[in-house]
């Protein structure tokens, strides 16, 4: 069922079937651009572990979100842009009961399906209009519209707000 | 404080607590909101991973530095880690609440210039970092006590913000306490209050109940029928009382027309109307008019007079009636005959008063006859034995007159037929005359008349001087009948310069009984029998005296000790006047007539007329000298001075005429002497010779009494000589000159039409309007004579007073008038 679920993928992202690859299989077939999020889960009945690896050009073609919102972490408004948390999740498949996030110093966070919704979390690969380093928080940071509701300025939420983000596993 | 007054202020306070309390509660959810926005995430794993990324620098640094080149880019890795932590904690939300402690501000700004310094090195070649390493690595030992001093600092600043927060939780949770406290209070408060308006109001309910018990009983145990209705005279609701009262039950009655119920047949249709009236109008016959009877039909069909009131309520918003009724049938049956019997009782009073007035004028003309045939009788009996006879007839018969005058004159006086005069006289002369006229009797009896002095206030009054003179005289004459050989007096005051006038007649006679004392003004009292012979009368005189005084607006009264003597006073009213001057025409007819004990001079051959007139002028108080022929009369006026002289017109030998002219060409005292015609007969041609002969005023027989008193009060205004003129020709003259002959002809006519309707058989067109128009016209012709007739129908009109013998009057005038005007009016 491989091939079904990277053809799937690809419909959705509009990308080469070549982009799957099996944990296992370290090198890539064709030179390709440095990835930045691992995705990792079991896509529906296949028992195997499917992982897709996404860089930057493909976030940027998918579905974008944009709002500003102060940080609790930073001086000011701050203008995100990225993909929807739940909209990557429904592109690629996999299904599970909750989300790991993890971080470039292997910080991680949980995150139940149920508590992710169509606006929030998304995935920022931009702030201010700008690509983010690994100083300013980057490449990808799990942002909330923290000022649109108090729902969004708990202590979970801003403790799901990992930044450095560097891969998700979807697990049962 | 009231009730009312109280309640409204504590609702009052409650709404201001609850206020309180809502806007407490807002504040307390604001904070709670807050508190739920965690201003920092957690405050611990933040600064210790922060010291924790740090050593993981120090130990990338100690790597590299042994390793070389191939860890270099693990190391760049964790410095931007590290930069991204230590960037968190200067530019995030710590930043404020840490800088506010100025050691802190000092190790953040010493780890802002170490993370500068660092990054070019980071950034730069592999070499140059190589290189570096050692100094990197000195850098980071430096700034590692900075902070760890930072991060316990930033631990205790934040715990202090715990605690806060805490309190602040606390406080918050205290003031809900409080609130929670306070709105319990308010909410019993409002449970006594509203358990106090509940009770208030079971009480007022309660009160209505009972108030409305009352009410119902009343109504119910009412003996008047109480009938409530609607707009529509629809029963509403109704007590026993109508039940019983029109015989229908409750439910009979309820929901039906109440006029159609209790309107009996013949009613029915005006009922109706009336009704109608009230539901288009809104006016009702019967609405607010107080108790009215009406006729109603019971249940059986049995009518009754019924008092029916009906008001006007207003019950929720919709017009009522409310009737109250009363069968009053036996009240009404009761009246009548109540009524009846009353009329019953003045019907017999007056047919006994009519027949007395009947009986006794009736006796008075035989009795006439008897007296002059007895007068004859004198003249030719001359045995002395039958002159006895003959005086006694005579006696008798004067006596019987004069209780039958008595009688008439009672009668009179109850029938309030003679009017009281108010005219004006001098009551001193009247006094005096008085006297003087009743010394001759008075000296007859031995007895001495005086008159005391008369004060100077009692001289001109206004007042009735017949009735006056007539109880004066009463009283006199019997002072003078019950005393001998003693002494009468007359006194005369005025009472406190007031109207009031006191009379007191005093004599030194028999006196009276105290016992009788209050029977002597009773009719027909006579208090000694044995006496009567003596000092006969019918017991009537002062009777009428007690009558005339009253009908005067006076009193009169008695005191007396047998013995000695009695007192008669009398208080009448009698206001002072001015005296009459001259210029007065009335004032000059009693100055030529003198209204009181005049001397009177009768010629009439007629006994029975004769002693008729005389009776009458020596009731009122006059002297009167008879003479039953011409020629004896004529002697008689030569003789002495009268102020007065009858004349009858026909009698044997020289008629009145001729005896007028004799006695008015003698140089003779009386030659002056009014002289009134006494005549059946007065043709226009013989109240012409009457004038001729140089009579004044003619009586025409048979004449009333008010007739002979307007007379003798020289009122010779109704008892003329001439006629008076009909027509005055110059209004005729100069109505002919002003509209022609032919339309004042043809006004005349139309004038006819106006009379005839107004003098009609139709009594509804003889109104004192009508008179008073056509009198109007009667004027503008010159119509005098019927003028006046007119005008007297007006004011009988006014008074409803008879009009037949006016009415009579003014068509005999027009029949003579009419032709005589048309006969002017056509010549030239």
């Amino acid at each position: 069922m491989n091939g079904l679920f990277a053809g799937l993928l690809a419909i959705g992202l509009g990308l080469g079937v070549t982009a799957w690859a099996d944990t296992d299989s370290s090198t890539p077939s064709t030179p390709s651009p440095e990835t930045i999020l691992t995705v990792s889960g079991m896509v529906d009945g296949n028992d195997a572990i499917d992982v897709l690896k996404l860089d930057r050009a493909m976030l940027m073609k998918m579905k974008q979100t944009e709002f500003g919102t102060t940080t609790i972490w930073t001086n000011g408004v701050q203008k995100f842009r990225g993909v929807p948390l739940l909209h990557l999740l429904n592109e690629t498949m996999v299904n599970g009961e909750r989300i790991v996030a993890y971080a470039i110093n292997d910080y991680s966070i949980e995150i139940p399906l149920t508590d992710i919704s169509e606006e929030a979390p998304i995935i920022a690969y931009e702030r201010n209009g700008k690509p983010m380093s690994v100083r300013d928080k980057g490449p990808l940071w799990i942002v909330y519209p923290y000022d649109s509701s108090p729902k969004y300025r708990t202590e979970t939420i801003y403790t799901r707000s990992i930044w450095q983000l560097d891969r998700i596993e979807v697990v049962n | 404080m009231r009730p009312r007054l109280r309640n409204f202020l504590v609702l009052i306070a409650l709404i201001v607590i609850v206020f309180q309390i809502g806007a407490r509660v807002l504040d307390v959810t604001d904070r709670l909101e807050q508190r739920a926005s965690a201003p920092v995430d957690s405050v611990q794993w933040t600064l210790s991973q922060t010291e924790v990324e740090f050593f993981k620098y120090q130990i990338a640094l100690e790597q590299a530095q042994r390793t070389g080149t191939t860890d270099l880019s693990a190391l760049r890795q964790r410095f931007n880690i590290l930069y991204s932590r230590i960037s968190s904690l200067l530019e995030g939300r710590f930043y404020s609440v840490l800088v506010e402690r100025s050691d802190q501000a000092q190790h953040l700004e010493q780890l802002r210039n170490f993370l500068n310094n660092t990054v070019p090195l980071i950034d730069g070649s592999d070499a140059e970092l190589l290189h570096n390493i050692d100094r990197m690595r000195s850098d980071a030992q430096s700034i590692n006590l900075q902070l760890r001093n930072l991060v316990l600092g930033a631990m205790s600043s934040f715990a202090e913000m715990s605690d806060q927060q805490r309190n602040d939780v606390t406080v918050v949770l205290w003031e809900l306490v409080v609130m929670t406290a306070c709105l319990i209070i308010a909410l019993i408060l409002l449970i006594w209050v509203l358990s106090r308006v509940v009770t208030t109001t079971r009480k007022i309910s309660r009160e209505n109940a009972e108030g409305r018990a009352r009410l119902e009983a009343m109504i119910q145990t009412s003996q008047d029928a109480i009938l409530v209705m609607d707009e529509l005279g629809r029963v509403i609701e109704s007590n026993e009382a109508a039940s019983d009262i029109l015989g229908y039950d409750q439910t009979e009655l309820h929901d039906h027309n109440l006029a159609d119920l209790i309107t009996p047949e013949h009613l029915q249709a005006s009922h109706h109307e009336g009704l109608q009236d009230v539901l288009e109008i809104g006016e009702a016959q019967l609405v607010g008019r107080g108790l009215v009877q009406v006729e109603a039909r019971h249940k059986s069909g049995r009518v009754f007079t019924a008092e029916l009131s009906v008001s006007q309520a207003n019950s929720d918003g919709k017009r009522v009636f409310v009737s109250f009724m009363r069968d009053i049938s036996d009240r009404i049956e009761a009246e009548n005959t109540l009524r009846q019997a009353r009329d019953d009782a003045q019907a017999g009073e007056r047919a006994k008063a009519d027949l007395l007035a009947v009986m006794s004028h009736e006796i008075r003309t035989p009795l006439n006859g008897i007296m002059g045939a007895a007068n004859l009788l004198r003249d030719k009996i001359k045995e002395t034995e039958n002159t006895r006879y003959l005086e006694v007839i005579e006696n008798s018969g004067q006596l019987l007159m004069h209780h039958v005058n008595d009688v008439l004159e009672l009668s009179r006086l109850d029938s309030n037929r003679a009017p009281v005069q108010a005219i004006s006289f001098d009551l001193a002369t009247l006094l005096r005359d008085l006297v003087e006229l009743q010394n001759p009797n008075a000296e007859a009896s031995g007895n001495h008349l005086h008159l005391s002095t008369i004060p100077e206030d009692i001289a001109w009054v206004t007042g009735d001087e017949k009735r006056l003179q007539r109880v004066l005289l009463n009283l006199i004459g019997n002072g003078i009948k019950f005393t001998q050989s003693g002494d009468i007096q007359l006194d005369v005051e005025r009472h406190n310069n007031s109207d009031m006038v006191e009379f007191r007649v005093s004599d030194t006679g028999v006196g009276i009984a105290s016992e009788n004392l209050e029977k002597i003004f009773d009719d027909f009292v006579t208090l000694d029998p044995s006496y009567g012979r003596k000092s006969s009368g019918t017991g009537l005189g002062l009777s009428i005296a007690k009558r005339l005084v009253h009908s005067l607006g006076g009193e009169i009264g008695v005191e007396s000790e047998p013995g000695e003597g009695s007192l008669f006073w009398m208080r009448v009213p009698l206001p002072k006047s001015k005296a009459s001057l001259p210029g007065d025409v009335y004032a000059r007819a009693t100055a030529q007539l003198p209204t009181h004990a005049m001397n009177i001079l009768v010629v009439e051959d007629n006994d029975i007329n004769r002693l008729v007139i005389c009776e009458n002028l020596q009731r009122s108080g006059h002297t009167v000298t008879e003479a039953s022929d011409g020629e004896s009369g004529v002697q008689q006026a030569a003789h002495q001075k009268f102020d007065l002289i009858f004349m009858d017109i026909s009698m044997p030998g020289m008629d009145g005429i001729a005896a007028t002219r004799a006695i008015r060409k003698g140089a003779t005292p009386s030659c002056d002497t009014t002289i009134v015609a006494l005549t059946a007969q007065a043709q226009p041609e013989d109240r012409k010779r009457m004038k001729d002969a140089g009579m004044d005023a003619l009586l025409t027989k048979p004449f009333s009494t008010d007739q002979l008193e307007a007379i003798l009060r020289g009122d010779l205004q109704d008892s003329p000589l001439t006629l008076p003129s009909t027509i005055d020709h110059h209004i005729l003259d100069d109505i002919k000159a002003t509209l022609g002959a032919d339309h004042a002809l043809a006004l005349l006519e139309e004038f006819e039409d106006e009379l005839a309707s107004c003098l009609g058989a139709n009594t509804n067109m003889q109104t004192a309007d009508s008179f008073h128009r056509v009198a109007g016209s009667a004027a503008v012709f010159g119509l005098v004579g019927l003028h006046g007739i007119l005008q007297k129908l007006e004011s009988a009109a006014k008074e409803n007073a008879s009009r037949d013998r006016l009415i009579g009057d003014a068509r005999t005038c027009w029949t003579q008038t009419q032709p005589e005007a048309i006969a002017y009016l056509k010549t030239d």
